[in-house]
């Protein structure tokens, strides 16, 4: 996996770099020179909490915010992490330093077990289910005898046993750890790893098809936030040196990590921070407030939230984002700086050569591709039966039928979308039948969508770039950019190279997904009703591109439901029917079978021609 | 074990399941229809039981006699806040919405905190204490009660959205909402009803439950996660799931009660819970029509 070519497209790299760099580590010793002048005992601990709140905040923000998985249970990780450094020293003696490590592995662990199968699950149910974790932990550590637990005093020792009676000391250690966090959080921005979770995000299916291993990116970013989230809580758990099961695991610690990156800005390396520089002063001040009367500081920190939900749905820095910078020059740069500082990328100079060698591996006519007595149901309904097709080297095949005829189930099923309930497919004599999609794509098999699936908020280039970030055919990280731009330009999109995706056109989202499959240099493209949407000079265009790309030695399989145009296109046309093949062969010899006729036209007008 | 424990078990699951499935009936409802995860929904359970709690003690009126009129102040207080707050985040918004009821949850229990303090208050009539016992078993007679109220209710809500053009309409919203704006149903309308029958339904629950619990601020988080389970189980916005996803989770509950420790009841719920959704994500019943 290399994304260098993101860099080198980038002027200046070091100097942005080391800008990029500098500001966490500018924020850090202002903020230690701040706490520093701190004597005050409640002050010294909001900076303590501030720290805190903000390192926990951006664990979460990697999981829930990049890689765009709610988790409604991060109390899971913090609590786990306090308590297995407190029984370690209740029971054994053990130090809370040595216990530091044994909580991150603990929670590390916890991660890996835990989200294994939950991340498997999609949306509402992955948040539904990180829900009870916490809950379980809870109610089993009540039950083990730890309702209220005393850490062990050790007042002659303070730094041996994280032991301070000065709060400046926690915040210290929370100050490193959240800059670390933010160090880190600015790394993966400009790592590919922006990149492979920014697509995890906005669409799993096509992230997938570009070769994503999209269970294992959220599982890293899961490990990764979970185990430094431990971290956290064992330090947290010392300084609040009486601990009960709900502080540490209750609701309002999940709640508390979500809202501070909703108040900031969910997905912004700075918005948890921002957030909890909002949150946690205001709810430490309303606990001095109202703090005699037993749930009244709560009741305000909850109509609080409400007014900023509804005043800033999206968070801050997403309401900052929309102010208009012509009337402000700082703001300008601020807002750039606060999205990432994304480069414009400018085309190369038209050099002509829009030809994307394809990735030949077989001699023209070999079998790439075999599918044997495939076959799908749905229940009871039956969508292919028995579906035999030898796709071979170099072949442009026309794959056409009436609506519900089963063509899009075989792409499912070709490209390990969707598993068959009987057959086997073979990927140059090996069996494929049950590969995950992202594999059968690092294979070289790259497909459209019927309905388009871009990644929206990503720009055309970088949609095009993330085709070749993965897989076999994996583009080295100096070609990174001319194999990018080659297919953008092919299909004429590199005038909008720098637009976000969302706000193309339907026939150019089309165009955007040919140009991604084609930047992986695919061995096998298979497109879903490419031409649907687009007019007469559009399709002639398309049509052209996709045989520049079958003479480079691509192999082309086309679906659509239109038999005239793909008759006229296509060497091979198949021909399929209530989910069975009815006719294989050239078009001209296809077009005039009987059985087609009637499967078009109906069976009226196969007697009329009689 | 005897087969009368195992029994009275098995009868103590029913009598909660059928109590459960007003408050999982609501819940699905909202999800179904507005696509919301209501976080307060058993907070307004709980202000449904301070509710019945203050008219039952204060003017002597009986619990169920005050069910619907109860119900009816919840779903007023429901479609303030689904006009008022919910409508007013963009639609699709999961992040805005979730935390907008967790806000309304914290506000809610923390309001009740602050009024009527930490200590349980229960309401105790002639039928709280006093059992039934046909063939050896002990059935409370306010568990029965509430759970007869309850089934009755849930037929009406049933004739309510398969028999009434405004129950279909909340069904063809749950279904699509582009599709049924287009056939000139109040979608935004339709939300606001939705979500006013989901927190009535749980105002209703709050009596019939507060009959053999006390009332406590923090009652609901007991509550929460048995709703979820339920709702899950059932397949996320089907009522009818819902309704038996409610007594699977009162015979686990129950059931788990014979052979577990009293503190780990909840252990084999959550459990269940997250092997549910790893296992079938869509609900153990494959019902796949919403609501």
């Amino acid at each position: 996996m290399a994304a260098g070519g993101v860099r080198a497209a980038r002027p200046c790299a070091l100097q942005s770099r080391l800008r990029a760099y500098s500001v966490p580590v500018i924020a850090f010793v202002i903020f230690v020179a701040i706490v520093g002048q701190i004597t005050d005992f409640y002050l010294s601990r909001l900076a303590a909490l501030i720290a805190f709140w903000a390192a926990v905040g951006m664990t979460w923000n990697l999981i829930g915010g990049y890689a765009g998985q709610l988790s409604l249970g991060h109390a899971a990780f913090v609590g786990l992490g306090g308590y297995v450094a407190l029984v370690l020293q209740q029971e054994f003696g053990i130090m809370p330093w040595v216990g530091l490590l044994a909580s991150t592995v603990a929670a590390a662990l916890a991660a890996l077990i835990v989200g294994a199968p939950t991340l498997r699950l999609s949306g509402i149910y992955f948040s539904l289910a990180t829900l009870a974790y916490p809950l379980i932990l809870q109610v089993l550590f009540t039950y083990w005898g730890y309702q209220e637990a005393l850490i062990p005093a050790h007042p002659e020792s303070p730094f041996l046993f994280m032991q301070w009676r000065d709060n400046r000391w926690y915040a210290a250690i929370f100050g490193t750890i959240l800059i670390f966090c933010w160090l880190a959080t600015v790394f993966l921005e400009r790592s590919h790893w922006r990149y492979l979770l920014t697509a995890v995000r906005e669409d799993e299916a096509a992230a997938s098809a570009v070769g994503i291993n999209t269970w294992l990116v959220k599982l890293w970013a899961f490990v990764i936030s979970g185990s430094i989230a431990g971290m956290l809580g064992v330090i947290y758990a010392q300084m609040l040196f009486v601990v009960t099961p709900e502080t540490m695991f209750g609701i309002g610690v999940s709640v508390q990590a979500l809202v501070v990156n909703l108040v900031g800005g969910v997905g912004y390396a700075i918005g948890p921070l921002l957030g909890t520089l909002i949150a946690v002063p205001i709810s430490q001040a309303l606990e001095a407030q109202f703090g005699s009367i037993s749930g009244a500081a709560q009741l305000v920190y909850g109509l609080v939230l409400i007014v900023v939900v509804l005043t800033i749905p999206r968070g801050l820095i997403d309401e900052l984002q929309r102010i208009d910078p012509s009337r402000h020059p700082t703001l300008g740069k601020l807002q750039a700086w606060l999205t990432r500082g994304t480069t414009d990328v400018t085309p190369p100079p038209a050099s002509g050569v829009v030809a994307v060698a394809a990735n030949a591996s077989l001699a023209k006519g070999e079998v790439l591709l075999n599918a044997e007595g495939l076959g799908k149901a749905y229940g009871g309904v039956i969508a292919l039966r028995d579906f035999n097709l030898e796709i071979r080297q170099h072949e442009f095949i026309g794959i056409v039928g009436p609506n519900g005829a089963g063509k899009t189930t075989l792409f499912d099923l070709l490209t390990g979308f969707q598993r068959p309930t009987s057959g086997r497919l073979y990927l140059r004599g090996e069996n494929v039948t049950r590969s995950a999609p992202y594999r059968l794509a690092r294979s070289g098999i790259r497909r459209t969508f019927q309905i388009p699936r871009p990644f929206g908020r990503l720009s055309v280039y970088e949609n095009a770039m993330l085709g070749g970030l993965v897989g076999a055919t994996e583009v080295a990280a100096s070609s990174m950019d001319e194999a990018t731009w080659r297919p953008l330009c092919a299909v004429g999109l590199e005038h909008l190279a720098n637009k976000p995706a969302e706000s193309l056109g339907p026939s150019q989202i089309r165009l955007l997904e040919v140009a991604r499959a084609l930047v992986s240099r695919p061995t096998l493209l298979l497109l879903d009703e490419p031409l649907a949407g687009l007019d007469a000079s559009e399709v002639h265009e398309l049509i052209n591109i996709l045989r520049g790309q079958q003479t480079e030695g691509l192999t082309i399989v086309l679906v659509d439901h239109a038999i005239g145009t793909v008759a006229k296109i296509v060497e091979r046309l198949v021909v399929i029917d209530n989910g069975i093949l009815i006719a294989d062969g050239a078009p001209v010899e296809v077009t005039r079978m009987p059985r087609v006729i009637e499967a078009y036209l109906g069976s009226r007008w196969d007697h009329a021609r009689d | 074990m005897s087969l009368t424990t195992i029994l009275q078990a098995i009868v103590g699951g029913l009598l909660l399941g059928g109590i459960y499935a007003l408050l999982a009936a609501g819940l699905t409802l909202i999800f179904g229809v507005m696509r919301v995860i209501n976080f307060a929904q058993a907070e307004f359970m709980m202000v449904g039981m301070f509710a019945t709690y203050v008219l039952a003690t204060g003017l002597g009126i009986d619990p169920l006699l005050l069910a619907l009129p109860i119900g009816g102040i919840l779903a007023l207080l429901g479609m303030v806040l689904a006009q008022g707050l919910l409508e007013r985040v963009p639609r699709g918004d999961h992040n805005a919405q979730l935390i907008l009821t967790l806000g309304v949850s914290l506000v809610l229990q923390n309001l009740m905190l602050v009024v009527f303090g930490p200590t349980p208050r229960p309401v105790v009539r002639p039928y709280t204490n006093s059992y039934w016992t046909p063939f050896d078993l002990f059935i409370n007679e306010a568990r029965l009660f509430a759970c007869l109220a309850s089934l009755v209710i849930m037929v009406a809500l049933y004739l309510f959205l398969t028999r009434t053009w405004t129950g279909r309409a909340m069904r063809a919203t749950a279904d699509d909402p582009v599709a049924a704006g287009g056939v000139g149903i109040n979608v935004r309308r339709t939300h606001v009803l939705a979500f006013m029958v989901g927190t009535g339904l749980a105002g209703v629950a709050g009596t019939l439950i507060v009959t053999f619990t006390a009332a406590a601020p923090s009652i609901g988080n007991d509550f929460i996660i048995i709703m979820f389970l339920a709702i899950v189980l059932g397949g996320l916005g089907s009522v009818a799931g819902a309704t038996l996803g409610a007594f699977v989770v009162g015979l686990v509950q129950s059931i788990s009660g014979l052979l577990l420790p009293l503190q780990l009841q909840n252990v084999m719920l959550f459990v269940v819970f997250v092997l549910i959704l790893l296992v079938r994500p869509q609900g153990l019943f494959g019902l796949r029509q919403r609501v």
